[in-house]
């Protein structure tokens, strides 16, 4: 294996730039302020009923409007789910009344709280773990009346299961930063090709992850983190026909490298941005997303590597609800890191067109680009943007290279292809995708897609 | 690691048996009384009082200058099918500035001065139009229901269980070396509480009131 690692400072410049390029090119729109209209209902004064344990400022906090600040239908709605997906609360109503001068009004909010844990069936797909589901998370939000969360969760996925205990505590330093803490056990199958021969490869892991970061001011972009793991990959692939290879016999690669108990200490720093208008179908905006990620002697990692990754969306409304949206994902990393903490490229949330992980180099990627372009377009109206279904025309192309390549334009692979999203009760979002691969893999011309959620 | 992932499952399992809470809210107060069904001209018409759908909270809340809503559903029953559903919806405003309030229907706007020239309007349906009298048979029997709601501030309030069974949080990765991951999470108890609490009246709705049943020779003109 050829040793080319990352230079560190550089890496550092390059995040620095990155910082650069978001805060410079922040949609204009997300700062600018709209004037008042001139006669507007005021908020005089917030009373809150009915908290026994839950502390005035928590739930304070959850609000985006305070004494002072206008206040209208919209408003009150928009506050009303927020409070209402805490799950701190059975139910929450809003009310108001006559302030003390024409006008003004006083807000109640009017709690019943919830003083028992509660169950969370969740269900889902992402790239790793393939589709997943949780049986039953055990819940304890709202710790002590503080806002705190706490739980444990088991999850089944055709790829992966995991048990974790995780613990949010999102009022530190007088609701200036949070702490997320998550101890966890996992088994993961890793998707290897060797041509056209689809393998998977077993890997236990077990351990501690840690991130703390800034709510307010300049210090909300950015976190840190900590992740502690120790690795345990199993030493024999098995085939989709359920052969068994033993890994030592296969072409020599990371896979074979990467055998035997590893354990893994990373420190991280991360600066991340949203400024998408709405969440549900975001029409204007940006969200951003860069990490810089290092194991080193300290903490003591037996394997040494750095690695970046940048993510970056933007969404431009044409006309009419008619969205462009962009999606950029790019990452380096050392070659010294294992297999499991490579890039890969192919699949539903990756590059379309393509099986999962289908483009990856064997071993895993080091360098990586991937683009997404859609063109969104409701198909229908009613309850925008949480309208039931929309219609995407898109176009993907990226690329993987393994250690030791340079990226070249002519490695890129691409897709185009047509979708529906279905919003569909209980699950939200659905996604149908019918991709045509601009390179031919396999002798497959055409590869349909089915998962959650917009790609991006 | 599957030992220990299959005994943390039934960790979970044994955890999940603990009692599930079913959130009903209070009994409401609001009542529906004389319905009276009524033929006119080719029409079957419905008319009602309502009781108590002015709380406190909700004079406060309209007198603060943020608008209520009254929603209304009639159902008219064959026997035990439905045959019409008919929705009906009133907004109430309280110009703090003018000092009046705007009762607003689909078709119709109108403005009182008094609060309680707007309860005389709003507590009382007359003679709506339910059905054409073409459509039904002369010797069955027929029912009519009707519910009556008052939302606070906004609709969206009076929905907010729903809403969640139709839009559930959908997480999204956080940061960029996150997977990419897209999924739902359903709350157990909420849906225990939606099943259980939505065939009862809530705090601002009545539950569901009948006439007598009827046939169409009995009415009158």
């Amino acid at each position: 294996m050829s040793k080319s690692k990352l230079k560190i400072p550089a890496v550092l410049s390059d995040f620095l730039l990155a910082i650069l390029f978001i805060v410079f090119f922040l949609p204009q729109s997300s700062l600018s302020q709209t004037s008042p209209p001139a006669r507007e209902l005021i908020v005089e004064d917030i009373e809150i009923v009915g908290n026994n344990k839950t502390k005035r400022d928590v739930i304070l906090r959850h609000l985006n409007f305070g004494v002072g600040d206008p206040i209208d239908p919209f408003v009150i709605d928009i506050n009303n789910q927020r409070l209402s997906q805490t799950n701190f609360f059975k139910a929450v109503q809003f009310y108001t009344r006559r302030g003390s001068e024409k006008g003004k009004l006083v807000v109640i909010i009017e709690v019943k709280e919830r003083r028992w844990p509660y169950f969370q069936f969740e269900g889902g797909h992402n790239d790793l773990d393939g589709w997943f589901f949780v049986p039953a998370s055990l819940r304890f939000d709202n710790l002590f009346g503080r806002g705190s969360k706490m739980g444990a969760r088991f999850l089944f996925g055709d790829r992966t299961s995991e048990f974790s205990i995780f613990y949010h505590n999102n009022s530190l330093f007088s609701n200036k930063a949070f702490i997320d803490v998550e101890v966890f056990g996992a088994d993961q199958n890793f998707v290897h090709y060797f041509e056209s021969f689809k393998t998977t490869q077993d890997v236990e892991f077990n351990g501690l992850r840690l991130k703390f970061g800034g709510k307010k001011g300049f210090f909300k972009y950015f976190h840190v983190a900590y992740r502690g793991e120790v690795y345990n990959p199993a030493n024999f692939v098995t085939g989709e026909d359920d052969t068994t290879i033993n890994v030592v016999d296969l072409p020599q690669s990371s896979i074979s490298d990467d055998l035997g108990e590893t354990r893994i200490n990373t420190l991280s720093i991360g600066l991340s941005a949203d400024f998408r208008d709405n969440l549900a179908f975001p029409m204007n905006g940006f969200w951003g997303s860069l990490i810089l990620e290092n194991a080193s002697e300290r903490p003591k990692s037996d394997v040494k590597f750095s690695k970046v990754t940048v993510d970056a969306r933007f969404y431009k409304e044409l006309f009419n609800k008619k969205v462009l949206a962009f999606h950029f994902k790019g990452g380096k990393v050392d070659e010294d890191a294992p297999f499991y903490e490579r890039f890969y490229l192919g699949g539903a949330n990756s590059l379309r067109g393509y099986p999962f992980s289908r483009l990856t180099p064997l071993g895993g990627g080091t360098k990586l680009i991937l683009t997404n372009t859609e063109f969104r377009f409701p198909l229908t109206t009613k309850n925008f943007p949480y309208h039931k279904s929309s219609g995407v025309v898109f176009f993907d192309a990226g690329g993987i290279w393994m250690p030791g390549e340079d990226p070249r334009l002519e490695d890129f692979f691409a897709s185009f292809g047509v979708g529906v999203r279905v919003r569909l009760p209980v699950i939200g979002v659905t996604r149908f995708d019918f991709s045509f691969p601009l390179n031919k893999f396999d002798e497959n011309d055409f590869k349909a897609h089915f998962s959650l959620g917009h790609t991006f | 690691m599957r030992k220990f992932v299959t005994g943390s499952f039934i960790f979970i399992l044994i955890s999940v048996t603990f009692p599930s809470l079913a959130f009903a809210q209070a009994g409401g107060e609001i009542r529906v009384e004389r319905i009276t069904p009524k033929l006119s001209g080719d029409s079957l018409l419905v008319s009602a009082d309502f009781k108590n759908l002015f709380s406190r909270k909700i004079v406060g809340t309209i007198q603060s200058g943020l608008p209520s809503i009254v929603e209304i559903q009639i159902k008219l029953l064959g026997g035990t099918k439905q045959i019409v559903r008919k929705p009906i919806s009133r907004s109430i405003e309280f110009d703090v500035w003018e000092e009046r309030y705007v009762v607003r229907s689909p078709d119709t706007t109108e403005v009182y001065f008094e609060f309680e020239q707007v309860k005389q309007a709003t507590n009382r349906l007359l003679n709506v139009v339910l059905i054409s009298k073409g459509l039904l048979t002369a010797t069955q029997n027929y029912t009519i229901q009707i519910r009556v709601g008052i939302v606070p501030i906004s609709a969206h309030q009076a929905n907010k269980v729903s809403y969640w069974l139709e839009n559930p949080n959908q997480s999204e990765e956080a940061v960029a070396s996150d997977n990419r991951a897209s999924g739902f999470s359903l709350n157990i108890n909420k849906l225990v509480s939606f099943f259980v609490s939505n065939k009862k009246g809530s705090q601002f709705s009545s539950k569901w009131f009948s006439s007598r049943p009827f046939r169409l020779t009995e009415l009158t003109r």
